[in-house]
């Protein structure tokens, strides 16, 4: 398939700056020409982040007339949300200021503009979905949906279908401040865990209240710290609502935070247990501690031994793996042996003797890998 | 007193013409345009009458006369420019409405857009354009909105035309809800002298007068013979007299030989003589409509060169080079 053209200057600026700076995610999703000659760029499809999903919007540029405004096509299902629309009502009113700042002074030579204008957007969305929300005909969501929507942070999105509504909470967990917990900071963006609540409200009469769906997401780049999957969540009952499971909820994570921050340092004392045996670690993962890989020489057999240390550590082993640095396979790779997690091991060892127990474990191993790469490597040589 | 909007219309057309002129206009536009969209909304009470050309067979469509009004499009009006009669925010420059809509018998009725290779939905600024249009119309008026766009298939061999017509609903939440759009051609379905109202009024001409030669002079006489009072006035009329003769001039290059009294003799009795004269004068016609031909030539490729100029300066001020 032949690349894309380019985007006129003025537009990608505008569009690097979104990408580069907006504290959420947002991806580009395709992009293409709007004009006859098809010689420049000037539409694209923005994924934007939304309630632990995306809304695809589509921006219209204008390449022959780079310095004009923007447009915008939300998605098919939205057809009720209008930012501008809204905009000339608070107007009438107000009759002063226009909030549509963007929009209003666009000047297509600061490429900062994009950005705020999507972040102004985004917001009215979010309000636009919490308003049909709160449109949705049942007791006992408009109760979860009045304590719930308070809470900072809080986005809701609503399906409609002929006989069911969908309701989908996204509640960030406050108090977790994970760019403070782990020094240095590693993030760029804000880390943070939400608990998902996807409810399905019957059309009509129903006999039982809905019962969530119930599941805890956190951002991508949490996983080397946290992984959220391993985290078992408590039974929803029928009593229940979402604000007093989520203030155990929180009680719960707060206690794995604490439990994964020492995680770090318990395996940050094992990797600096490893160099009186093996030497100093030729590289080591310093922030979450997840991996480290040491050389180790065998008469004149040489090869890397890579350590990914689970979360889990130390009741679950590291994963070893060999890698020589003499034998190399067709393609001019290393061979490297299959990950090796059956050698003695016991949790309550302590991390001097974990270190000694592997170094005496490879010393053997290390020449039936040394064995295994002469039989494989290509014969010829 | 507050009258209640009518109802919208149950039935809208646009004559092929119109259509057809509105795609060639999507077709050859560098980017995306938009515009105005002329037409009569006929009521209830006069259904137009059926040709009687034709006799209607069963399996015809024939528009019936129902309860609810029918809008008609017969005419547009082309701005070159991505924000027209509009500006960024949506609103409507209604004084420019005013001036752009003189279509002749018609009213504006609505508006188009046309945006190559998008989604057929209409964008945040088309809606609160329709808004507010729908206000500087008035709450008689229907307003309707209709999307164009094309796309190409990745060889270009393909084009895609397509378009959709929406009417806005008003209310707190305003929506564009898509209507079905009628084409009218010639045939059996089109109901009487509905085809031919169109006018695309894309590039309307300097009006020249027609005046007969003589009868202005008669007048100019009158106003000299007045006296000093009207000297003024007199002045203003001299110099009005010269600028029809002017047009009179050019008006006169082009009748060039075919003047009345020719013609006369080829009507009656003694006009077997003069087949001749009719040849002479086919000739004549033919050379004339050559070297028109060739005019409108030159000049459409100076115009292309001065848009291609245009452009070129457009893209240097964007800084795309």
């Amino acid at each position: 398939m032949a690349a894309d053209p380019p985007l006129p200057p003025p537009i990608a600026a505008q569009l690097n700056h979104l990408l580069t700076y907006s504290p959420l995610p947002v991806k580009v999703e395709q992009m293409w020409s709007g004009c006859r000659n098809g010689r420049y760029c000037d539409r694209f499809a923005l994924l934007i982040p939304f309630c632990l999903d995306y809304v695809k919007w589509e921006v219209i540029f204008n390449a022959y007339h780079p310095s004009a405004v923007p447009d915008f096509i939300f998605s098919a299902e939205d057809v009720g949300f209008n930012p501008l629309l809204e905009a000339h009502e608070r107007d009438a009113n107000v009759n002063g200021l226009s909030v549509m700042s963007p929009l209003v002074d666009w000047n297509y030579k600061d490429p900062s503009r994009l950005l705020s204008l999507i972040c102004q957007f985004r917001d009215s969305y979010i309000n636009y979905q919490k308003k049909r929300a709160q449109q949705v005909d049942d007791e006992r969501m408009s109760f979860e949906i009045s304590t719930v929507l308070a809470r900072k942070g809080t986005e809701v999105s609503v399906a409609s279908f002929p006989d069911r509504d969908e309701v989908k909470f996204a509640v960030p967990i406050p108090e977790l401040e994970f760019n403070k917990l782990v020094t240095p900071c590693p993030w760029k963006q804000e880390q943070k865990i939400y608990l998902q609540a996807f409810f399905v409200v019957a059309k009509g009469y129903a006999m039982t209240p809905p019962v969530p769906r119930l599941k805890l997401v956190s951002t991508q780049d949490l996983k080397p710290f946290l992984n959220v999957e391993d985290i078992k969540l408590a039974p929803w009952s029928d009593q229940m609502c979402m604000l007093t499971y989520l203030s155990d909820l929180e009680v719960m994570l707060n206690d794995q935070v604490v439990e994964a921050v020492a995680g770090v340092a318990k395996r940050r004392r094992f990797i600096e247990a490893l160099s009186p045996f093996f030497g100093r670690p030729i590289e080591a993962d310093p922030v979450f501690c997840r991996r480290a890989s040491i050389l180790g020489i065998s008469g004149v057999f040489s090869f890397l031994v890579h350590f990914s240390i689970p979360l889990q550590f130390p009741n679950k082993q590291p994963i070893l793996k060999l890698e020589s640095t003499q034998h190399f396979n067709f393609n001019g790779l290393p061979i490297v042996s299959s990950p090796i997690n059956d050698y003695p091991w016991s949790p309550r060892w302590d991390n001097a003797t974990m270190a000694e127990r592997i170094f005496d474990f490879l010393v053997e191993e290390c020449l039936n890998f040394k064995k295994y790469c002469n039989d494989t490597i290509p014969t010829a040589q | 007193m507050a009258t209640p909007p009518p109802p919208p219309p149950s039935d809208l057309s646009i004559s092929g013409a119109a259509l057809a002129s509105l795609l060639h206009l999507a077709l050859t536009s560098p980017s995306d345009s938009s515009g105005l969209l002329g037409g009569h909304l006929s009521l209830p009470s006069s259904p137009s009458p059926p040709l009687s050309d034709f006799d209607p067979s069963p399996s015809v469509p024939v528009p019936t006369p129902s309860d609810s009004s029918s809008l008609f499009i017969t005419h547009l009006f082309a701005f070159n420019s991505p924000l027209s009669f509009f500006s960024s925010l949506g609103h409507v420059d209604a004084s420019l409405v005013q001036v752009q809509s003189h279509f002749p018998n018609s009213s504006p009725v609505g508006w188009f857009s046309f945006r190559r290779s998008s989604s057929l939905r209409p964008s945040m600024r088309e809606l609160a354009v329709s808004v507010s249009l729908a206000k500087t119309l008035g709450s008689n008026t229907p307003c309707v909105f209709l999307l164009l766009s094309s796309s190409l298939s990745p060889n270009r061999a393909v084009h895609t035309h397509d378009y959709r017509a929406f009417l806005l609903s008003p209310g707190v939440n305003p929506v564009l809800e898509p209507v079905s759009l009628r084409v009218l051609n010639v045939g059996p379905s089109s109901s009487g002298g509905q085809y031919g109202s169109f006018s695309a009024n894309m590039s309307a001409l300097p009006s020249v007068p027609c005046v007969i030669r003589g009868m202005d002079d008669a007048n100019a006489m009158v106003i000299c013979s007045e006296g000093e009072k009207k000297k003024i006035k007199k002045e203003d009329s001299l110099v009005t007299l010269k600028e029809k003769a002017r047009e009179q001039k050019v008006l006169d290059v082009s009748t060039e030989g075919f003047a009345v009294e020719r013609l006369e003799k080829l009507v009656g009795g003694p006009a077997n003589a003069y087949t001749h004269e009719i040849e002479e004068l086919y000739g004549s016609m033919l050379r004339k409509l050559e070297s028109l031909t060739s005019q409108v030539e030159k000049t459409s490729a100076v115009v292309f060169e001065q848009e291609n100029r245009n452009l070129e300066l457009r893209c240097k001020l964007a800084g795309m080079e």
